[in-house]
């Protein structure tokens, strides 16, 4: 048997490495600290000094040659540094001017041959120069790919194209479609995602073929990736996206339609958006192949960008998708229907309430809530309804949604709407959810008329929260016909619960 | 005799070096492996395009759930730091596990919640929900108040209530850093397989300002033991789990702030309620379901994505607290122990999983053993004292070399300890925490592991002074 004791200069020599390796990197986290702190002073004052020369590019007061003249005097890496900031920092401005100052200074192509070699460099830029349309190399110029895979090649790659991608749109693009050919799974990540940035129509058929590779064949990009790609193109870009519609697989088809429902939905937040947005080829590929698909998940996606068609076609698309016979078309085509522009779709909307799926009936309920009209009928659905699951998701819709301050407004008013706030007060209670009743009952500065109402309705099920609410009235020094009714539920419930105990 | 017992020294030494072989041999390769891809990581994470993901509706939602039981003091600070998390759709779930202080009440009377009755879909066993509390003041917070069932009840509550693709499981006791919850998200988005599990890095708040939920002056706490734990996280964020992350060999991933997969949890059957560290015991649920399923996944750690969190101030509540971790991962890996030495599981089945078995979970028996006999043998003369040092001199020189390295990676990536002065007090500690502090710690896991061979499956109860009475606090 090995002893301890026969290892012993082993156990030496040993000691002595880990006590130098300590040493080791006891000084490099020392070197490490020192060096940063002097980089970033470095960076900060080359940023101060060279600020003026770029805003003095921006305006117009300097020409790109006089600019890289100065600029090119910032040779150590923490000027490089500072430099790249400021140009990248005043970017959405002056970007052509950026891009041909980062050029002068030999950046662009310091970048591009870190990418990609110095060769196809050579080739990528003369592509630029001569505003000739980009071509993919004739053969691997990468050299052996499971090399260009390792992280410790393809970071630094991945950096540059990065650096690359934030050139002029026309640059960028150039770059990027060349990262996406790279094995180095961060370079064409980066690649992907300068590609969406370009918002260029020739960058569409590249991220529809990564799309395509992550979908059918195998690929380390993620979908998600790719699709946050494609949303960054808008309204405009979407006729780029007709041919694709009616792709073979329907998983693609998804992706597609998908995405184009992201752009519109994106559009719709700065205005309400209609068919004459969208171009014809887009809006009748969505209509008559989107709307109608064999992949039911196709049909959901497509009910979201119908809606913003808002026109005779759309309404009806809407209606027979509100009655798909499957579930998640419902509940897209349910939610898509939260508009005022569809209110003459209600009926169809108020039926779903009563879909077997809880997701369809939230949202119906809230699609209900959001249409403005619907308000009505929700309520008078709440009241009406024996269905339980139906009631329940009513009642949460009501809770959530904050409707509860209109019920009790509407308790106020007389006639029609006092009778039937009235009514759902009463559901709550026989549904055992009058936790917020209660709570709003307990308020002291709600109307005496009001909480002798909420008294009455609540005391047709009378709940635990309901006679601690009552008891805090007692105590609030209530007028005569507040603790008159107060008094009566009281009673009441002790009698139920004696009866009870009986 | 006196052969005997001498024989007897031999093969315990035997078995004590081999041990230390082992695991210096596996800490030296985790190190190495880290040191390369942690690094390159974080360059590649400095790019991550954080502003994109928030503005993106690709960014899938999340829930962030909060158990919380008698944390009065903390959950407040809690709840507002998740609040002004940089993400764009979240649900923030607090579960009041049956608090007997004023956690409820606090957060009612805070946030002006008003109660209401909501639908509960129960999917996952716990105990029902008593009452629901909410306002329109701030509609991505709901508390639900329910009976005592322990940290995994509440959980499994929490998932029962969420409606995100995803939920982040929060200690009520951690501040999360604002661009945090979206770098766990980040590997979720650019992965071509389903990731069911992201894991990020937790840090020390002690000595630390916490100024409207939110850390804003970071600093070391005075006492020595919270500085050691400030060096032992370092280490294990910085170069155990990353470095089992890259053989793709993930088995813990801590619960005070880490993502799952919904629906792959609740496939799992959610957080088991029959160990003590129900976040090691839900990742081991999680494989074997995947697994058993046949569907590709993923488990992710990355040490990009920050949290912060109370660390015990002292021996009294250190001491239960690593009893608790060494019982709860001896009960996790005696629960999954069919996926030791299975070739099904890949690396983690054939290496991960004998690792954390044989030597994080019960070798701190031989650790405790070798701290007692080498100096033992030394006294009783069985060992020359030259030996004897350079036995010694090892241990210290390797435990001090791990420790070095972490915090060279911290001082390579994350930064977050800003003063030259924070620089050299974890140099020193990463130095002396060997003298004292890690054998203590080696005798507290030990008790740990004889305390589950005895049959204890209780949970110690710590008294938590509050991550805002370590921390110095500010309102603005």
């Amino acid at each position: 048997m090995i002893l301890i004791e026969d290892l012993t200069s082993f156990v030496v020599s040993l000691l002595i490495g880990i006590i130098g390796l300590n040493l080791v990197f006891f000084l490099f986290v020392l070197w490490r600290r020192l060096t940063r702190q002097r980089f970033f002073k470095e960076k900060d004052s080359a940023k101060a000094r060279f600020r003026p020369v770029v805003e003095n590019l921006l305006s117009g007061k300097l020409t790109v040659e006089q600019a890289i003249v100065v600029l090119s005097r910032g040779t150590s890496e923490a000027e490089k540094d500072a430099i790249w900031s400021l140009l990248s920092g005043f970017y959405v401005e002056g970007r052509q001017k950026c891009t041909l100052v980062l050029y002068g200074l030999g950046r662009v192509e310091e970048w591009s041959r870190e990418a990609f070699g110095r060769k196809r460099t050579a080739e990528l830029l003369d592509m630029i120069k001569n505003n000739r349309p980009y071509t993919p190399p004739a053969k691997d110029i990468l050299g052996p790919r499971a090399l260009n895979k390792l992280k410790m090649k393809s970071v630094p790659k991945a950096l540059a194209v990065d650096n690359l991608a934030q050139l002029t749109p026309e640059w960028a693009f150039v770059f990027c479609a060349e990262g996406l050919l790279d094995p180095g799974m961060e370079v064409r990540v980066m690649a992907m995602r300068g590609l969406g940035k370009t918002k260029l129509r020739p960058a569409l058929p590249h991220l529809f073929r990564e799309m395509e590779r992550c979908i059918m064949e195998k690929s380390d990009l993620s979908l998600r990736g790719v699709k946050t790609a494609l949303i960054e193109f808008g309204i405009d870009d979407l006729v780029s996206y007709t041919p694709y519609l009616t792709h073979a697989n329907p998983r693609f088809r998804f992706f597609v339609v998908d995405s184009a429902r992201e752009i519109c939905n994106r559009a719709a937040i700065g205005g309400v958006l209609n068919k004459n947005d969208f171009s014809p080829e887009f809006c009748e590929a969505v209509l008559g192949h989107s709307a109608v698909d064999s992949f039911s998940d196709v049909r959901a996606r497509a009910a979201s960008i119908v809606k913003h068609f808002r026109d005779k076609r759309a309404v009806e698309t809407l209606r027979n998708l509100l009655a798909d016979e499957n579930e998640f078309v419902r509940l897209h085509a349910v939610r898509a229907c939260a508009d005022r522009y569809y209110v003459e779709l209600i009926p169809e909307v108020t039926k779903l309430m009563k879909d077997p799926k809880w997701r369809v009936r939230e949202s119906a309920a809230k699609a209900l809530a959001e249409i403005g009209g619907g308000l009505s009928d929700l309520y008078s659905e709440f009241i009406t309804t024996s269905d339980l699951y139906e009631s329940e998701q009513i009642a949460e819709q009501i809770q959530r949604g904050g409707l509860m301050p209109h019920i009790i407004a509407e308790l106020h008013e007389g006639g029609e709407s006092r009778n039937r706030a009235f009514a759902v007060c009463q559901k709550f209670a026989v549904l055992g959810k009058s936790s917020l009743l209660s709570m709003i009952l307990s308020a002291p500065e709600l109307g005496d008329d009001v909480r002798v109402q909420i008294i009455q309705a609540l005391s047709i099920a009378p709940s635990a929260p309901f006679r601690t609410a009552l008891q805090s009235v007692m105590k609030q020094n209530p007028s005569q016909v507040l603790a008159q009714a107060a008094s009566t539920a009281l009673k009441a419930r002790a009698a139920q619960s004696a009866g009870g105990t009986a | 005799m006196h052969t005997f017992i001498l024989h007897l020294f031999d093969y315990c030494n035997a078995v004590i070096l081999l041990y230390f072989i082992v695991t210096n041999f596996v800490y030296m390769v985790l190190m190495l492996i880290c040191l390369y891809t942690v690094t390159l990581h974080s360059k590649f994470a400095s790019r991550t395009a954080v502003a994109e993901y928030l503005d993106s509706p690709v960014t899938p939602p999340v829930a962030l759930l909060v158990p919380a039981f008698n944390e009065q003091d903390a959950v407040i600070s809690t709840v507002v730091s998740l609040m002004q998390l940089n993400y764009p759709e979240k649900e923030i779930i607090v579960i009041d596990d049956g608090s007997t202080d004023r956690t409820l009440p606090n957060l009612i009377e805070h946030f002006q919640l008003l109660p209401m009755d909501f639908i509960y879909r129960p999917t996952l066993g716990c105990k029902s929900p008593e009452a629901f509390y909410y306002s329109h003041r701030y509609p991505e917070l709901l508390v639900i108040s329910k009976q005592n069932g322990g940290k995994s009840d509440a959980l499994n509550c929490g998932i029962n209530m969420s409606r995100s693709p995803y939920f982040c499981t929060v200690d009520a006791d951690t501040v999360i850093e604002r661009d945090a919850l979206v770098r766990l998200m980040a590997p979720v988005i650019n992965s071509n397989v389903n990731t069911i599990v992201s894991g990020g890095v937790v840090r020390i708040a002690n000595g630390c300002t916490l100024e409207n939920g939110e850390l804003k002056n970071i600093d070391l706490p005075k006492t020595w033991i919270e500085r050691c734990q400030i060096v032992e996280y370092i280490r294990t964020f910085m170069f155990g789990r990353p470095g089992w992350n890259s053989l793709n060999a993930t088995f813990i991933a801590s619960g005070a702030f880490c993502l799952l997969h919904r629906e792959s949890a609740i496939g799992a059957g959610g957080f088991s309620t029959d160990t003590v560290t129900e976040d090691i015991d839900i990742i081991a649920s999680l494989h074997e379901y995947m697994r058993k399923k046949k569907w590709d996944y993923r488990m992710v750690f990355t040490t990009d994505p920050v949290c912060w969190t109370e660390a015990p101030d002292s021996i009294k509540t250190l001491a239960p607290q690593r009893r608790r971790w060494q019982m709860g991962l001896v009960q996790t890996v005696m629960k999954h122990n069919k996926m030791i030495m299975s070739p099904r599981y890949g690396l983690l089945g054939m290496l991960g999983m004998p690792f954390h078995a044989y030597v994080e979970a019960i070798g701190c028996l031989v650790e405790a053993m070798g701290t007692i006999l080498i100096p033992f043998s030394f006294l009783v003369g069985a060992m020359p004292v030259t030996l004897f040092l350079l036995i010694m001199g090892l241990a210290v020189g390797y435990g001090t070399l791990f420790s070095l390295g972490s915090v060279l990676l911290e001082e390579a990536t994350l930064r977050r300890y800003p003063k030259a002065r924070h620089l050299m007090i974890l140099v020193w500690y990463a130095i002396i925490e060997n003298f004292g502090y890690r054998q203590m710690i080696t005798f507290i896991r030990a008790q740990g592991v004889v305390r589950y061979f005895l049959g204890v499956r209780t949970w110690e109860q710590v008294a938590h002074r509050g991550i805002t009475r370590l921390t110095t606090v500010k309102q603005g």
